[in-house]
C-alpha cells in the first residue's frame, strides 16, 4: 500500500522524466544505429558510427579534448568556489551569507553569450590585458594565445561556471555542524586536520556534485570554443552540432553523442572511486 | 551559407537600408492578394515584415520559423512541419534532395508575376527545374570574395593559394562552413561544377587548406561574428566572406574592402519553393510573388546585402548596396563567377559526394 501511495506521489516526476528525458534520449539512442542518405535517416542494427567514432582520428581527438577540457574546468571551478563557498558558510563571512549569495546568483541572470564577448573583450588583441601589458612594458605587442585558444576556453567556461558550483558547494557546507568540527579540535586536531578529516567528507557530496555540474556543461559546451577557442579547440559538440544541423548524418552525431557520455560517466565513476578511496563520504 | 540571414537581422545598419527606401512598401498589391494565415520556414530576413506590408495589410497572418542552414528545412519538413508549412527557402543545392525526399511541389509559373520579370541569368537557372517541371524561384544571391580590413591588411593575397603563405599567420579569419573547400577546389581544379570533382581532388583540397587554417585565428560560427572579430583588430581578413561583411565594417567606421583573388569565386542562390501540402497554397505564391516583386526583391536584398533578381528590384536598391554587385556588368561577372553546381547525393565512382565534402570540412575544422 506504502509503495503504490509512493508510485503515485512520484508519478509526475517520473511520468515527466520519462515523456521529457528518457523518451527523447532512447530515440536519440536508437539514431546511432541507423543509416543516413542526404535526405533520410534510417533506424537500424550496426554499430557501424560508434566505430568510426572509435576510430576516427579527428573524432577521437574532439571527444578527448572535451573530457579534458571538462576536466580542467571542473577542477579550476571547484577550487575557486570552494573557498567562497566555505567564507559564506563556516568562515568570517557567514553572517552575511544572504547578499553575498545573492550576487553570486544575479551574476547567473546575465546571458551565456554575453559573458563569453566579455571575456573577448578582456582577452583580445587590443583588450585589457593586452593593452596593460604593453603598457607596463612586459610585453612589446599583444599575446595571441591569450584569446582564440584552449587556455581561454577553459578561463571563459570556469568564469560562467563558478555560480553554478557555488550553490551545490554551499548547499553542502551549511549542512556541516559546527560542533563537529569544534568537537574534532577539542579532540586535539589541527584545524587542517579538522578541516580534511570532518568538513571535506561532509561536504564531498557537494564537491561531487559541483563537479559534476560543471564538468557536464564544460565537456558538452560547443559556443565557447567557436567564439574564444580558435580553430584547434573545437570540442565533440561542434561535430555533433554539425551532424544534426547541416551534414544531416543524425546517426554519427547521435554514436558521438552517446560516446561523449560514456566518457563522462567513466570520468564521474572514476572521481566517485577516487574520493572514496581519499575517504572522502559524506556518511560513516 | 549558415548564419548570413541571421547577422542581417541584428545587424543596425540595415535599418538605414530599408528607410532609404521607404515608399517600397507602399507600392502596388501583388494581383492575387490573398488572407488567411501563410507560415514559412526560412531564412531569417527572407519574411521581411516591410515587404510583406501590404498583404499583410489586407489581412494576410504571416508566421516565421527560421533555419540556421539548409539542411534544417530537410529535417523540419521530414520530422512532422510538412502539411503546416507554406514557403520554405532552399539554397541552389538543396532543391533536388527536397524534390527526392518530396517534400516542395511543383509550381504554376503562370500564378507568378515575377517570374516573368526576372534578370535573364536568373530566368533559366538549371537548378529549379527538375524533370521539366518548376520546383522554385530565385530570391537573393551572391560570392564569396575575401573581405579585409583595408587599414591593417596590405597585402591582400593574388591568389586563393597564396593565402598559405606563413605571412599571414594570425591574420585570418573564417567563416565555419565547407564552402572554404569549395572556394579552394575551384582555385585549384578551375572549376565550380563540384559534381565533377573527385575524392582524390577533394583530398588534395584539403591537404591545401591545411596550410590556410594554420593562418586562422578563429574559425567564426557566423557573419555577425566576423564582423566582431575584424572589427576588434583580432584578424585583418576574413577569408570566405561576404559583401555586406564590408558595408558592416564601413558602418562601424573601417576601411573595409570586398576583394577577389584571381582565380575567381563562385555564386550562391537562394529560392522559395513551396512545401508540399502546403495548407494555405494561395497565400504562398502571393507571398513568393510578393517577396520576388520589384518592390519586395529590393526591400529582401537591401536587409540582407545580396543581389536581387527581379530587374526591377536594381533600381529601387540604396546606391551602396547596388554597388555590391555588378549589375551593369552582370552577364560578365556571372561568365568568370558561375553558381556552383553541388555535389551529388549519391555514391558515384571516384566523384566526391556531398557527404564526403561535409566529412572533408568536419576533418579541416576539427583536426
Amino acid at each position: 500500500m506504502a509503495d503504490r501511495r509512493a508510485l503515485f506521489l512520484t508519478a509526475p516526476g517520473w511520468i515527466w522524466l520519462t515523456v521529457f528525458f528518457l523518451l527523447p534520449c532512447g530515440v536519440l539512442f536508437a539514431y546511432a544505429f541507423g543509416t543516413t542518405s542526404y535526405t533520410a535517416v534510417n533506424f537500424g542494427t550496426s554499430l557501424k558510427n560508434f566505430g568510426d567514432v572509435l576510430t576516427t582520428p579527428t573524432l577521437q581527438t574532439v571527444v578527448l579534448r572535451s573530457l579534458t577540457t571538462g576536466l580542467a574546468v571542473a577542477t579550476l571551478t571547484v577550487l575557486l568556489a570552494f573557498p567562497l563557498a566555505y567564507a559564506i558558510t563556516l568562515g568570517p563571512f557567514a553572517r552575511h551569507a544572504t547578499p553575498i549569495l545573492l550576487l553570486v546568483v544575479v551574476s547567473l541572470f546575465s546571458a551565456f553569450i554575453v559573458r563569453i564577448y566579455a571575456w573577448r573583450t578582456i582577452l583580445g588583441s587590443s583588450g585589457v590585458v593586452n593593452t596593460f601589458l604593453m603598457q607596463i612594458g612586459l610585453t612589446t605587442e599583444p599575446l595571441d594565445e591569450l584569446l582564440y585558444s584552449r587556455f581561454a576556453v577553459v578561463l571563459t567556461l570556469t568564469s560562467v561556471l563558478i555560480p553554478v558550483a557555488v550553490l551545490p558547494l554551499t548547499a553542502a557546507l551549511s549542512g556541516v555542524p559546527r560542533s563537529l568540527i569544534e568537537a574534532a579540535r577539542n579532540m586535539g586536531t589541527t584545524a587542517p586536520q579538522a578541516f580534511r578529516r570532518v568538513t571535506l567528507p561532509l561536504a564531498s557530496g557537494g564537491i561531487g556534485s559541483a563537479f559534476a555540474l560543471t564538468f557536464v556543461v564544460g565537456a558538452g559546451d560547443f559556443i565557447t570554443p567557436q567564439l574564444v577557442g580558435g580553430p584547434s579547440s573545437q570540442m565533440a559538440g561542434s561535430a555533433i552540432s554539425s551532424r544534426f544541423g547541416i551534414s544531416f548524418d543524425w546517426p554519427q552525431g547521435a554514436a558521438i553523442a552517446f560516446t561523449l557520455v560514456a566518457g563522462m560517466v567513466a570520468v564521474l565513476v572514476a572521481l566517485r572511486l577516487l574520493m572514496r578511496a581519499a575517504g572522502m563520504r559524506d556518511r560513516p | 551559407m549558415i548564419t548570413r540571414r541571421h547577422f542581417i537581422v541584428t545587424s543596425a545598419a540595415a535599418a538605414p537600408a530599408l528607410l532609404a527606401i521607404p515608399s517600397v512598401s507602399m507600392l502596388s498589391l501583388p494581383a492575387h492578394a490573398a488572407t488567411g494565415n501563410v507560415v514559412m520556414l526560412v531564412w531569417q530576413g527572407y519574411d521581411d515584415a516591410t515587404a510583406l506590408k501590404p498583404l499583410t495589410d489586407a489581412g494576410l497572418v504571416v508566421e516565421a520559423q527560421y533555419i540556421s542552414s539548409n539542411s534544417e528545412t530537410i529535417t523540419k519538413l521530414r520530422g512532422g512541419a510538412l502539411g503546416s508549412i507554406d514557403v520554405v527557402s532552399p539554397g541552389l543545392s538543396t532543391i533536388e534532395p527536397l524534390v527526392a525526399a518530396g517534400l516542395i511541389q511543383p509550381m504554376d509559373p503562370a500564378r507568378l508575376v515575377s517570374n516573368g520579370q526576372l534578370m535573364a541569368p536568373f530566368a533559366n537557372v538549371t537548378w529549379n527545374k527538375i524533370d521539366g517541371k518548376l520546383y522554385s524561384i530565385p530570391v537573393a544571391w551572391s560570392d564569396y570574395p575575401m573581405v579585409y580590413r583595408s587599414d591593417l591588411f596590405a597585402d591582400p593575397p593574388a591568389k586563393w593559394t597564396d593565402l598559405a603563405d606563413p605571412k599571414y599567420k594570425g591574420r585570418l579569419v573564417t567563416l565555419d562552413d565547407e564552402s572554404n573547400l569549395r572556394i579552394l577546389a575551384r582555385a585549384l581544379f578551375g572549376t565550380a561544377d563540384f559534381a565533377t570533382i573527385t575524392k582524390a581532388q577533394l583530398a588534395q583540397t584539403v591537404e591545401a587548406f591545411l596550410p590556410i587554417k594554420a593562418n586562422l585565428v578563429t574559425i567564426s560560427p557566423s557573419y555577425g561574428d566576423i564582423v566582431d572579430v575584424l572589427a576588434r583588430g583580432d584578424a585583418q581578413a576574413c577569408v570566405l566572406g561576404w559583401r555586406f561583411v564590408e558595408v558592416q565594417l564601413k558602418a562601424k567606421g573601417f576601411a573595409a574592402t570586398s576583394y577577389v583573388p584571381e582565380e575567381g569565386t563562385y555564386l550562391w542562390c537562394d529560392n522559395y519553393s513551396i512545401a508540399t501540402d502546403a495548407p494555405n497554397l494561395d497565400a504562398a505564391y502571393a507571398v513568393i510573388d510578393r517577396l520576388t516583386s520589384p518592390e519586395g526583391n529590393a526591400i529582401i536584398g537591401a536587409a540582407t546585402g545580396s543581389g536581387v533578381v527581379n530587374a526591377g528590384a536594381v533600381a529601387l536598391l540604396p546606391e551602396d548596396q547596388r554597388a555590391l554587385h555588378p549589375y551593369d556588368d552582370i552577364d560578365n561577372f556571372l561568365a568568370k563567377n558561375p553558381f556552383f553546381l553541388p555535389a551529388p547525393l549519391d555514391e558515384s565512382g571516384d566523384i566526391a559526394t556531398r557527404r564526403d565534402w561535409s566529412d572533408a570540412w568536419e576533418q579541416v575544422k576539427l583536426g
